[in-house]
């Protein structure tokens, strides 16, 4: 035991270092105090969301035009991470400074860079530790989340997680550029003053200079809080993504030189040069590319979908000579409605603002002001409107193409939702903080005498609780994420059955309607007691050996076309949504959702009809079918489309028709069991994006 | 084992280091001697690799030993430091312990030698300066490196706990293990200490068992006290 080794050269393992690094963030107050600190600040942004929101949609019940400006992303999302990133730019550099200040101080760092790992493991361990301490933070923004979806608020899992993305990274970087100043500081003070001069520098870019002409437009652009804006609009910009990234390993390569003690200042400046110079390289190259996706699902970032093909194709380079001083409104309409989607979608687009170094306020007897010259080969034209709708028409002309026929597609419904957010005070105000004190309180209980000692040298109490939070909170916070089961059409075949549907009653079909698949039930054909083709098998199929019984039940059924989802083996609770569109049926025009499918093939279906204009609540049971719940004047218009949701907890069943809550019973017990799509008689309809999204 | 030649330092126009050199042998223990701003903590740095050096090179077994290699067969051990003050002293040494893969009997043992299981329980911030030291002396015991550099290991120790201490550094010198002691009591130096480098103003003064350096200083049967005021 006490006798040397030569041999050093085997790799330590990474494990203690990094939870030594854990426990270092977790015992400091900084932590704890960010996330109670959190908890109003998160709080009372969600509320005045919700209650705005809840506003707006209460305007919108009956205008669906008004409907389709509510969208989650914007009234509830942004502005409650808005509240987080607040706390991230003024506290979370005093928790990723511990991990590095502490020891500076302390003098544990002369024991920590002697022990067996290289330097660039300790910062990247030390970096991997300010993550963790980062979701520890966005526990109650995150519980916002969840308790919108409790509340049935609509969550598009790509925006969610495009903005949190954006805010992991802008943590991130904050963490990186925190442990950079600890590295370069002697005490925790100094290096909190240097990181906070970055955040809140930034804030003073963005207030003072973003928008003035010339370099100080350029000098904006360095601002930390720009990250998250491209996020924050549901954009997915690889360049951005790369861009940080690279920032982040440039500060963590600067803290890497100067953390190591034994070197002298020269030789770190020398080393900070080569990352200085190593680090714009890589920044000119990442703003090289292009590739970005938009993520909202109004499809705000880009053009309509014939427009950016027709865009796509235009092969010759498009050359925009903008007028416009770059803080004037119309440039800024100008760029998001038009000069950023052209960017986006046309392979060769430059852009150059011609008054670069003119203000707004100077250029009033400049008669070439507010023009907009675009040129495409060797032709021309001049504009001042700052509307697609005048420019591409003019930049179609330039290129000698005609304006494309619109291709339909389905139009963002928006998601009006009324709720009550007081629940959300609740949790914001009292139980998460109580939450949040029992957990300090843990961590700072010392292990009596008898409880211990060292029986596991690697993972000790204080590790082992450590471990425990993060997996109640992944517990807690799974739920909010877990990937809904969406029946994606795409790769079927069209005429064909749907391969991730098995229909039982009916003939349902892949259609290919205007180049996007669709799920089609044709009822025009119907003969009442007709089953799908090949029922025997697909009974099996569902039930195994207890087919029969089904069979039976179908038999008794065959007036209702449904297909079953094969995914879903029990639904408890949770969503399931589709949208439907009624294309004819003399006797019927019927969409519904089905659930609770026993294998006796009972089953419940809320429907919509378009002839009848009213959502039922069906039982199917013992070959009987009786009306649950019936809920007249629900207005649904034959070839449009409509939203259909039904929401289950337990035994409590909502159904919802392009948004607005109609329908709620609770029935005797709570439902189980397989879910599918439902119509009636002759129905003919077309169905699409069939999802269900599960809940504990 | 360990040798150093011509080490020297400058903070500007101050000397801290001036062209230090002696050697350590396998299982020794090699006492610093010098009063206090002598430059005994900047020599154990730069020995360490914790503190850029002017020039002078150090070899470990007649192989040179670069900077970045330095911590491949040197621990340093600082005096003052108190690491991670929010955790308890049983979760500084279970980082140590798992670092360097040892065991729990390891660990335990190393605990129960240098006395420290009464504040296993207790923050490294409610520690007493004797106990934070013991802590610091057992994280270098938990390392693997075949040399260690003490800073003031006596530093907070009474007398029966010095004495102690010093037959625990005897312990751990027998088994192969060398030490190099910064230590400002003669007293304390004279009785721990195989040999004794004298360091007075950044250099070296002499070099050698106490006898061998009374015979330097022309001091037969004198202390280490008289000895030392006699080549500095």
């Amino acid at each position: 035991m006490l006798s040397p080794e030569t041999s050093l050269a085997r790799g330590a393992p990474v494990w203690p270092l990094f939870a030594k690094e854990l426990r270092e963030i977790v015992s400091g107050r900084a932590l704890w105090t960010l996330l109670l600190l959190s908890c109003p600040l998160v709080g009372y942004s969600f509320f005045q969301a919700t209650s705005l929101y809840g506003e707006a949609s209460a305007a919108a019940a009956n205008s669906p035009v008004l409907a389709t400006g509510l969208s989650p992303l914007d009234g509830i999302l942004v502005p409650t991470f808005g509240s987080f990133y607040v706390a991230v730019t003024l506290l979370f550099p005093f928790v990723a400074i511990r991990a590095l200040g502490e020891e500076k101080q302390s003098g544990a760092l002369r024991l920590l860079v002697q022990l067996p790992y290289r330097t660039v493991t300790l910062v990247w361990v030390k970096l991997a530790a300010v993550f963790f301490a980062w979701l520890l933070c966005a526990i109650p923004v995150l519980s916002s989340v969840l308790i919108w979806s409790m509340a049935g608020g609509h969550l598009s899992p790509a925006e969610i997680a495009t903005l949190f993305l954006g805010h992991l990274l802008y943590g991130l970087l904050i963490g990186a550029v925190a442990l950079f100043a600890a590295s370069i500081t002697e005490s925790s003070a100094t290096a909190a003053i240097v990181t906070l001069a970055f955040t809140i520098g930034s804030w003073v870019l963005d207030f003072t200079i973003a928008g003035r002409p010339g370099w100080l437009e350029w000098f904006a652009h360095l601002s930390l809080t720009q990250v998250i804006r491209t996020f924050e609009q549901g954009l997915l910009s690889a360049s951005l993504v790369a861009g940080v990234v690279v920032a982040v390993c440039a500060f963590l390569a600067l803290a890497t030189v100067w953390l190591p003690p034994g070197i002298t200042v020269r030789q770190k400046l020398m080393r900070s040069a080569v990352c200085v110079g190593a680090t714009a390289v890589a920044l000119v190259l990442v703003t090289q590319i292009k590739a970005s996706i938009d993520v909202t699902e109004d499809r705000r970032n880009s053009f309509a979908l014939a427009d950016a093909r027709q865009l796509a194709s235009l092969a010759e380079p498009l050359a925009i000579t903008v007028h416009l001083a770059a803080e004037d409104p119309r440039y800024i309409d100008l760029h998001r409605n038009v000069l950023a989607k052209l960017e986006r979608v046309m392979p060769h687009v430059s852009i150059r603002l011609a008054t670069a170094r003119q203000s707004f306020a100077s250029s009033a007897g400049d008669e070439t002001y507010g023009e907009i010259e675009y040129r495409y080969g060797a032709r021309s034209d001049l504009s001042r409107s700052t509307s697609p709708r005048e420019i591409l028409p003019l930049i179609y002309g330039l290129a000698g193409v005609p304006p494309p026929a619109p291709i339909p597609s389905a139009e963002f419904p928006g998601y009006p939702l009324v709720t009550d957010s007081v629940f959300s005070l609740v949790w914001f105000l009292a139980v998460l903080p109580i939450l949040i004190v029992l957990a300090w309180w843990r961590s700072r209980r010392l292990p009596s005498n008898n409880q211990m000692f060292l029986k596991e040298v690697v993972m000790n109490s204080s590790t082992k609780t450590l471990l425990i939070i993060a997996v109640s909170v992944i517990a807690v916070l799974l739920p909010a994420f877990a990937a809904p089961i969406k029946v994606d059409l795409a790769n079927e075949t069209a005429g064909a059955e749907p391969k991730g549907l098995l229909p039982v009653v009916g003939v349902w079909r892949i259609e290919n309607d205007g180049g996007k698949k669709l799920l089609a039930v044709d009822g025009r054909q119907w003969k009442e007691g007709q089953s799908s083709a090949g029922i025997a098998d697909k009974a099996r199929a569902l039930y195994g050996e207890r087919y029969a019984e089904f069979l039976d039940r179908v038999q008794t059924y065959a007036y209702y076309p449904y297909v079953v989802a094969k995914d879903v083996e029990d639904f408890k609770n949770g969503e399931i949504t589709v949208r439907f569109e009624c294309l004819s049926g003399r006797i019927d025009q019927g969409a519904g959702i089905l659930f609770n499918l026993k294998p006796n093939g009972d089953y419940l279906t809320v429907r919509a009809n378009c002839l009848e204009n009213n959502l039922v609540l069906w039982k199917f049971e013992k070959g009987r079918r009786s009306s649950v719940e019936w809920v007249r004047n629900t207005p649904t218009a034959t070839r449009q489309w409509h939203d259909l949701r039904v929401r289950i907890a337990g035994s409590k069943v909502e159904g919802y028709l392009d948004g607005k809550l109609y329908l709620q019973h609770a029935l005797p017990a709570p439902v189980s069991g397989k879910i599918g799509l439902w119509s009636k008689a002759d129905s003919y309809m077309h169905f699409d994006d069939f999802t269900a999204a599960a809940s504990e | 084992m360990l040798q150093i030649a011509s080490l020297t330092k400058s903070y500007g126009e101050q000397r801290a280091l001036e062209n230090v050199g002696f050697s350590v042998q396998e299982g020794e223990v090699l006492g610093l001697i010098g009063p206090n701003g002598a430059g005994k903590t900047t020599l154990l740095e730069a020995i360490a690799g914790l503190l850029p050096v002017d020039s002078g090179e150090i070899r470990f077994r007649y192989q040179l030993l670069p900077l970045r290699r330095r911590r491949e067969a040197i621990f340093y051990l600082p005096d003052g430091a108190r690491p991670y003050a929010d955790q308890t002293a049983e979760q500084v040494l279970a980082f140590f312990g798992g670092v360097h893969r040892r065991s729990a009997n390891d660990v335990s043992d190393i605990v129960s030698m240098v006395v420290l299981r009464p504040v296993l329980a207790k923050r490294i911030n409610a520690l007493s300066k004797g106990y934070n030291r013991r802590l610091i002396i057992a994280l270098g015991f938990l390392t693997r490196h075949p040399i260690l550099l003490l800073d003031e290991p006596f530093d907070g120790f009474d007398l029966r706990q010095t004495r102690d201490m010093m037959s625990v550094l005897r312990r751990v010198a027998s088994g192969g293990r060398t030490l190099l002691l910064s230590i400002h009591q003669l007293r304390d130096a004279e009785q721990v200490c195989d040999r004794l480098a004298l360091l007075a103003d950044g250099r070296i003064r002499g070099v050698g068992t106490l006898e061998e350096l009374r015979r330097q200083a022309n001091r037969p049967g004198a202390n280490l006290e008289e000895v030392f005021l006699a080549l500095t």
